[in-house]
């Protein structure tokens, strides 16, 4: 968890415009130095800035109307070249929502606007978000909820009210609609969302001042990231080892970090496996866990998606990770997953998902289509005679899945709706401890 | 992935034609002073040996047994038999075609004793050109049937650049209306270019990486495939990446086209996929793959028959039940081996 390998991800063809590296000093040293520049602009921007604050604040999956009617808007003016084509809707994917590629000096000056819209730690967060360093479930379930405890603490109640517990519900909400102007939250943010909200809900009723409650929520909150995700990822991985047999040949696809987890482990262990990596290109995924791999002197093998047909006979197991699974047993995960779990069904060959309890949704979709997030991961030329389409997350049926590693055991795809009821009742971890004034 | 190098071009059919013309031509061609049309056949088996580049070339073979058959046919048809009433009987043909052999050394020896060009005049050079002419003109016979296939505003799948499946489409274009989506494979940047030549036509397009292709499937109405060759049970070899489209197709119920010329026939049988197929070097696929991170990349997916619906050639439409049809028709079975 703490080692984020900080590396740029190996792109097709262009690279981002512009990208950003990110590194704390330089960015303040930036901030400071765009917050003198904006001061100047301020004064002549009032006048659009009213109009801004409204749009800003009312948004929700619906951001290209009203970008489009504010035309003189400051981010707009900011936004580079490429954004005009993102704002074309295609033809049987117009529902679906279209990130603005943001710059950071587009986001400053959208804090300009409203300095108290979003905390640098978010806006760091969203910029990592769009670059690609920061992507996966888990990782970005984790950077948000640091990103999150930054927040708590420097946060200060104003003096009109004097509840933080209600106030801070506010700010999260704000929060969470503004990050959806970035890249779409995904199941595990949602699941902490709700558990914050619970902890705001017991934190109301009792009475502690600002400070104590702010201690008291930071612990909630690396309670939750402790027994959600760490203590998760053990029990997984040792579930995982029992199913696995020294010497089998495995085929993993793109980065997950319970799987990564689990090949480490079981190496260490001593055991072998043979392992086939699948690489995403587009995504960079498959050589980033290569290299993890190489770094832990883990030997293995690449190929591309097109040529798994090749090796499918070979191979013993698929194991995949998993963004979130769904309540009529579908798996919501990276792009190609669903393409493999279809060949592996043909070629009967086992194809397993791990993937922690608090990503378990209780929504439903049967197809790719109806809901999903637009990648715009390359600047296509403006003169281009053809639309580019590239989806991020597949949904895979419960029919191709054959079981699900999960904390609380080995379940089949269609045991999910069971298990989120369970949890249900325990208001997603076991128990929430009341806090006590005297801590 | 960065673009891979050129890899080291094999002879394309027409190119194997005119090699063949050259080589017939040269003043050092090894042949007897009188030749006869054995002769001549013997010799085109040893220059396909000669130029073949690999057990995985198949064009100059299928190319070169084209050649010979023509010749065998054109031949024939200067002796004294009359061949069309034997044609019509089955039973029969077997026979005429051994026949034909036998009277072609006949004919030749009483007919043409004037001298070695006077075969090469009026049998093998014709041959050629007419083999030649069938290349050339191939695409337009299969364009004949490209508007009997789609109806208005469907949207076609096509993979990687097929310059068959291009024409194909821009002859469609002139009836019908239709949205073509473009997958493109991860290595090279042959999707974009298609893409980019289907655009300029005015044609709807839209580009996809590969790994988007099951979440598109299920808005597709047709598949549309160019082939490397066909193989005489119906299988195909293709670009790596058709066998998971072709899979993923029958999961959708949906109906797979396979556009080729007569050309790509070839009478060999592949079982899986790596009866016919070659790893590429780890370094096209990934320059910075080491000897504990190795990079796998095949040449050739196989595809079994199942999986096609339709086979669209210059010489007639085929089931993959049916083809084996048209390669007695093209071929000549005492080639095969070539």
């Amino acid at each position: 968890m703490s080692e984020k390998p900080n590396q740029q991800n190996p792109k097709k063809g262009e690279p981002w415009k512009p990208k950003e590296k990110f590194d704390k000093k330089a960015n303040k040293e930036k901030q400071k130095q765009e917050q003198e520049q904006g001061e100047g602009k301020q004064e002549t921007n009032q006048p659009p800035q009213q109009q801004n604050k409204q749009p800003i604040q009312q948004q929700t999956a619906d951001q290209q109307p009203t970008q489009q009617q504010v035309p003189t808007n400051d981010k707009q003016i900011a936004q580079t070249n490429a954004s005009k084509e993102q704002d074309k809707r295609k033809d049987f994917l117009s529902h679906l929502p279209i990130f603005q590629d943001y710059t950071s000096v587009s986001i400053k000056t959208v804090k300009q606007i409203d300095p108290l819209t979003l905390h640098h730690a978010f806006i760091e967060l969203c910029i990592q978000y769009q670059n690609g360093q920061c992507i996966g479930s888990t990782h970005r379930c984790v950077e948000f909820l640091n990103a999150l405890k930054q927040f708590i603490r420097d946060y200060k109640l104003s003096r009109q009210s004097n509840y933080f517990a209600m106030a801070f519900l506010d700010e999260l909400k704000k929060i969470f609609n503004l990050m959806k102007n970035f890249r779409t939250v995904n199941e595990g943010m949602s699941t902490s969302y709700l558990f914050i909200r619970e902890c705001l809900m017991i934190l109301r009723d009792t009475k502690l001042d600002e400070n104590e409650s702010k201690i008291w929520l930071c612990n909630q909150i690396d309670q939750f990231i402790q027994s959600k995700i760490i203590a998760a990822s053990e029990l997984i991985v040792k579930n995982a080892t029992q199913l696995i047999q020294e010497g089998t040949t495995i085929l993993v696809y793109a980065r997950s970090y319970l799987i990564e987890n689990f090949i480490i482990n079981y190496f260490k262990q001593g055991k072998q496996l043979t392992i086939f990596v699948v690489d995403n290109p587009q995504f960079g995924e498959g050589s980033q866990l290569v290299n993890r791999l190489q770094q832990q002197g883990i030997p293995c093998y690449q190929i591309l998606l097109s040529h798994v047909s090749y090796i499918l006979s070979k191979v013993d197991k698929i194991l995949v990770g998993a963004s979130s699974m769904l309540c009529n047993g579908a798996l919501v995960s990276r792009v190609g997953t669903a393409l493999l779990a279809c060949l592996a069904s043909t070629h009967k060959i086992p194809f397993l998902v791990f993937c922690e309890s608090y990503k378990f949704s209780e929504k439903s979709q049967i197809d790719s289509l109806s809901w999903n997030e637009i990648a715009q991961l390359e600047q296509g030329n403006e003169n281009q005679q053809y639309t580019s389409l590239s989806l991020r997350y597949d949904i895979t049926q419960s029919n191709y899945i054959n079981m699900i590693v999960t904390e609380v055991g080995l379940i089949p795809a269609t045991s999910v709706k069971a298990v989120i009821g369970e949890f249900k009742k325990y208001n997603y971890v076991d128990a929430i401890e009341v806090p006590r004034k005297e801590q | 992935m960065n673009t891979q190098k050129a890899q080291p071009r094999l002879y394309s059919s027409k190119e194997s034609i005119l090699a063949l013309k050259a080589h017939l031509s040269a003043k050092q061609a090894k042949l007897p002073k009188n030749p006869t049309i054995e002769d001549y056949i013997t010799y085109i088996k040893k220059l396909s040996n000669r130029l073949k580049q690999g057990p995985l070339d198949f064009w100059i073979p299928n190319v070169f047994r084209r050649v010979i058959q023509v010749i065998r046919l054109m031949s024939s048809e200067d002796g004294f038999l009359p061949n069309k009433d034997k044609e019509k009987n089955f039973k029969a043909l077997g026979l005429t075609i051994q026949r034909q052999s036998s009277r072609s050394k006949t004919t030749v020896e009483t007919g043409f004793e004037t001298g070695s060009n006077a075969n090469q005049q009026y049998i093998i050079l014709p041959a050629i050109e007419q083999v030649l002419e069938e290349l050339e003109a191939h695409s337009d016979d299969i364009n004949t049937f490209a508007s009997t296939h789609f109806f208005t505003n469907e949207v076609l799948l096509v993979y990687e650049y097929s310059t068959t499946v291009l024409n194909f489409l821009l002859s469609a274009k002139k009836t019908r209306n239709f949205e073509i989506i473009v997958l493109e494979s991860e290595t090279e940047n042959l999707g974009k270019q298609f893409a980019t030549d289907l655009g300029k036509h005015q044609l709807n397009v839209t580009l996809t990486p590969f790994t988007n292709a099951y979440a598109i499937m299920q808005r597709v109405n047709k598949i549309l495939l160019g082939v490397d060759a066909i193989l005489k049970n119906g299988g195909l070899l293709m670009h790596p990446g058709t066998y998971a489209i072709c899979v993923l197709a029958k999961q959708f119920a949906v109906p797979v086209i396979v556009l080729s010329g007569a050309h790509k026939l070839t009478p060999k049988y592949a079982f899986d996929q790596t009866t016919f197929n070659q790893l590429v070097s780890p370094l096209k696929i990934n320059p910075n793959s080491t000897v504990d991170q190795m990079s796998i990349g095949i040449t050739f997916d196989y595809v079994p028959p199942e999986y096609i619906s339709l086979y669209i050639t210059n010489q007639g439409q085929y089931t993959p039940q049916s083809i084996y049809q048209l390669f007695s028709d093209f071929y000549n079975v005492k080639d095969e081996d070539i």
